[in-house]
């Protein structure tokens, strides 16, 4: 378990808690788990909620499901953002068209009216 | 369940999303999470769909939160967010909720018992405060933290449940850390 030697106190990988609640780890693995568990309570709570499951082996696809449905959320903003910055550009030519038409009707009317006083 | 982004910190994955407004930096971060928020939303629901749904709540409050303020300790702020939520949905549905699973803001500061026992001017006062935990709680952090058992070793040789094990050793580190706190103010 070669692999497992430098995990960080509050941190362990989804593989290694996995085996953990398998049951698959030596003792001395899975007093590393236990001590994640201990020093941090988002691990301990997980530990705790995934351990009651009953069936364990479902996990990866439920796992598989939300990461499915997150990747769908963050895909849905890229799009909006997309779609969003053409109609942006859009609405600032024609406000510059606008503001040009004013301005030079403005100078227009203006000089026409000097003119004829 | 490989990160392809192993070599990134949370920290870092957390300001190139700042730097670029990119949600996918977020997804990257959050999927770290995944199992871990699906765990808490099970202690806290006992139910798979239940818990599917409220993490995925918890993924859109995410992404609208983060783009609203900053958050400098994201995993302890996402299992908040998790917990709060979880105890919300609980408690629309009338259920109590215990005082010691009401969230605690300072979890990300958590005691850490194993560095202090590397301090002396700590170990004394660390000792004074173990003895006056209940006695379930002072046997499990003696045998966890003095003795480097595993959960399933204390289970053994004391005769709990190994999930008592577990609560002993967590309840009794959060009561260790409001004795030392009083004590350390008492004493300034």
């Amino acid at each position: 378990m070669d692999e497992h030697k430098h995990i960080l106190p509050d941190t362990i990988s989804d593989e290694l808690l996995m085996q953990y609640l398998e049951g698959k780890l030596s003792p001395q693995d899975a007093r590393r788990v236990e001590e994640a568990m201990a020093s941090s309570d988002f691990i301990g709570d997980a530990a705790e909620g995934l351990s009651a499951m009953d069936n364990k082996e479902n996990l990866p696809h439920i796992v598989g499901d939300l990461n499915h449905h997150l990747a769908s959320l963050t895909k849905q903003q890229k799009k909006r953002l997309k779609k969003n910055r053409p109609l942006d550009i859009n609405w600032m030519v024609i406000s510059i068209l606008v503001l040009t038409i004013v301005a030079v009707g403005g100078y227009l009317a203006v000089h026409f009216m000097l003119k004829h006083h | 369940m490989k990160d392809k982004f192993a070599d990134i910190t949370d920290e870092e994955l957390l300001n190139k999303y700042y730097q670029s407004g990119n949600n996918e930096w977020l997804g990257a971060l959050l999927e770290r999470y995944t199992l871990l928020l699906f765990g808490t939303c099970m202690k806290y629901l006992k139910n798979e769909t239940l818990a599917k749904d409220a993490v995925q709540q918890v993924f859109l409050k995410a992404i609208t939160e983060l783009a609203k303020y900053k958050v400098t300790y994201f995993k302890s702020w996402v299992y908040l967010v998790a917990k709060n939520h979880c105890l919300m949905q609980l408690r629309s549905k009338g259920k109590v909720i215990l005082k010691e699973e009401m969230p605690d803001i300072s979890s990300h500061e958590d005691l850490d018992i194993a560095a202090l026992l590397h301090k002396e001017k700590d170990i004394v006062l660390l000792k004074e405060c173990l003895l006056e935990l209940g006695e379930e709680q002072q046997v499990c952090i003696n045998l966890f933290y003095l003795h480097d058992k595993s959960y399933q070793q204390i289970a053994g040789d004391t005769g709990y449940e190994m999930m008592k094990v577990k609560s002993y050793i967590q309840n009794g580190k959060r009561n260790l850390k409001i004795l030392m706190d009083k004590k350390m103010k008492g004493r300034k």
